[in-house]
């Protein structure tokens, strides 16, 4: 009786599972690769390029999103004091925003949005799409409008930007095409762990998607210095001190007048 | 090419860019005796330096830049040492003080908007009566007859302090509390403002102590020396926001402007420094309405900073 059930629950399952949607119609999954794997800041990092390349179906389009961990924020809020004067009024908290958001997409990508057919906001990608996911504690009536206005500011921090149309397509067959984007990686890249997703989108939806790691980490003087500020802050400060006035004084030493005192 | 990646920060910088910002704040510094951190943090925050990092980092690059300054002084036989510490004790218990207040503002929630007041209001005032002053100095008008009354009066006042000392390197003779005082009183409305306090500082020397102007640079810049020092500590062990990179680029460029700065001091007459002084605290303070009056860019701005 009871392996009966078992079974029948086995022949459910399965039949439940085979009649799940189908991703859209994509005649190769996508395969992505993307170098370097891992980024280290040095003392002259200025920034970099991440290139991500690979091959999808020749009729798709790609979208390429490389994504950090969620984080809560506390920001400062503008408002009219008086009616007139324009300071920081209160605090917003935000909540489940990714420290970095850097998006690029094909050119058929701006064409498939222009002419309706998918809204990037359906597809789950894009600065649309974060607005579902953060929270923002704020009457429901403005987090709208504050949320724009968190993505213009990260936008001018450089930790979020959209690049559409900026992924360009090489080689191609009957079957795939190959793409490369060129992601460029701004210097205020916190250190930590980044998710790279390649998106194929075949007709305005997702035919199917790939998710890879990309670790960012300092190495020598910045290391060194960031262990020293947050490990052994005391003696950061008096060193940060001691340099500053030795420094003081050499200047002093090969520029000053060298006169001694005057009294 | 020319670029380093600053640790703290989390940000790289163009070295030249900040070599320069450095240098000019140097002059700036070494002429008139300020900080010029009313300077340096808005103008760190602008390349995209977070504000806390802009404006701890800058109280350390101060000190390398205010000890070459005071040398450089010192030798000119600027530095009134004597008056310099007993103002710089007031200035700490005033700090001390003004951290308090702040915080007690903090809880009401005014904070920020009584601080953007008293920001324009002091830097309005001070630079406004700095340069009407030594505008009729320099065209040799005498002060009316109201006004030397007035001045009469507060000697009157002042001379019947206890504990009068003479000031040989200033030439005055004062009570012992009266640089404690206004220590106090500087040192309470830098902690509100959040800066090193030497553009109050010298208007108090001049109009208050009435130190002579090339002493009262001198003096300003010895006492901003221990005032930076304390704070670079302190920010380097609370809140882990000062950029050693930063700073030392900043202040391989200042240290070298202060020298310069001292040494242009030295050829401009006391009411020329003055109305220079005076010149640049009324941009700043320009500056700072137009930000209160104009619609921001953004609605949303990180903590911290000025």
């Amino acid at each position: 009786m009871i392996r009966n059930r078992i079974w029948m629950s086995v022949i459910i399952m399965t039949m439940y599972f085979m009649c799940l949607p189908k991703p859209a119609c994509s005649t190769v999954s996508v395969k992505a690769k993307h170098e370097p794997n891992l980024i280290t800041i040095s003392a002259f990092f200025n920034g970099t390029q991440l290139k991500v390349s690979g091959k999808i179906a020749t009729e798709n389009e790609v979208v390429v999103i490389v994504k950090g961990k969620q984080e809560e924020l506390t920001l400062k809020k503008k408002g009219k004091a008086l009616g007139f004067l324009w300071m920081n009024l209160g605090d917003v908290h935000f909540k489940k925003v990714p420290n970095l958001y850097i998006l690029y997409s094909s050119e058929g990508m701006m064409e498939l949005a222009a002419s309706d057919v998918i809204t990037w906001e359906q597809l789950g990608i894009g600065f649309e799409s974060l607005k579902k996911e953060m929270e923002i504690e704020a009457p429901k009536a403005k987090r709208d409008a504050l949320a724009n206005e968190f993505f213009k500011l990260k936008q001018n921090q450089g930790l979020y930007a959209s690049h559409p149309g900026e992924i360009s397509f090489g080689q191609k067959n009957e079957k795939n095409k190959s793409f490369t984007a060129s992601i460029w990686i701004p210097p205020q890249i916190p250190t930590g762990e980044y998710q790279i997703r390649v998106i194929e989108i075949h007709n305005g939806q997702i035919a199917d998607n790939s998710i890879d790691q990309l670790k960012v980490k300092e190495e020598g003087i910045p290391l060194m210095l960031s262990s020293l500020a947050f490990n052994h802050s005391v003696l950061y400060g008096f060193l940060a001190v001691l340099i500053a006035v030795s420094a003081g004084l050499a200047m002093d030493f090969f520029f000053g007048t060298g006169k001694g005192g005057a009294h | 090419m020319f670029h380093l990646y600053l640790p703290i920060a989390g940000n790289s910088v163009n070295v030249l860019l900040i070599f320069g910002l450095g240098g000019l704040v140097g002059i700036l510094s070494g002429i008139f005796g300020v900080g010029g951190g009313f300077l340096m943090t808005p103008l760190l925050i602008m390349i995209g330096i977070p504000p806390t990092v802009a404006a701890a980092s800058d109280s350390n690059q101060i000190v390398g830049a205010s000890t070459s300054g005071t040398l450089a002084h010192y030798k000119m036989g600027n530095v009134d040492f004597k008056m310099g510490i007993l103002l710089l004790i007031g200035g700490v218990a005033g700090g001390t003080l003004g951290v308090q207040v702040i915080k007690v503002l903090r809880q009401m929630g005014n904070a920020d908007f009584l601080i953007k007041i008293t920001y324009v209001l002091m830097l309005g005032f001070v630079g406004s009566y700095m340069f009407i002053e030594s505008l009729q100095a320099l065209r040799k008008m005498k002060t009316t007859a109201t006004a030397s009354k007035k001045k009469s009066k507060y000697a009157q006042l002042i001379g019947k302090l206890p504990w009068q000392t003479n000031f040989e390197k200033s030439g005055v003779r004062l009570s012992v509390l009266m640089p404690v005082i206004l220590g106090i009183f500087v040192g309470i409305l830098a902690a509100i403002m959040g800066v090193g306090g030497g553009f109050i500082m010298v208007p108090v020397m001049v109009y208050l102590l009435r130190m002579p102007m090339h002493v009262v640079v001198g003096t300003s810049l010895f006492q901003i020396l221990f005032t930076c020092i304390d704070v670079t500590i302190m920010q380097s062990y609370s809140n882990h926001t000062v950029d050693f990179i930063l700073a030392l680029i900043l202040l391989l460029g200042s240290t070298l402007g202060a020298q310069f700065g001292a040494k242009i001091s030295k050829k401009l007459k006391g009411d020329q420094l003055k109305i220079l002084l005076a010149s640049l605290v009324l941009i700043v303070m320009i500056k700072m309405l137009l930000d209160l009056l104009l619609t921001p860019h953004i609605m949303l701005a990180i903590k911290g900073g000025h």
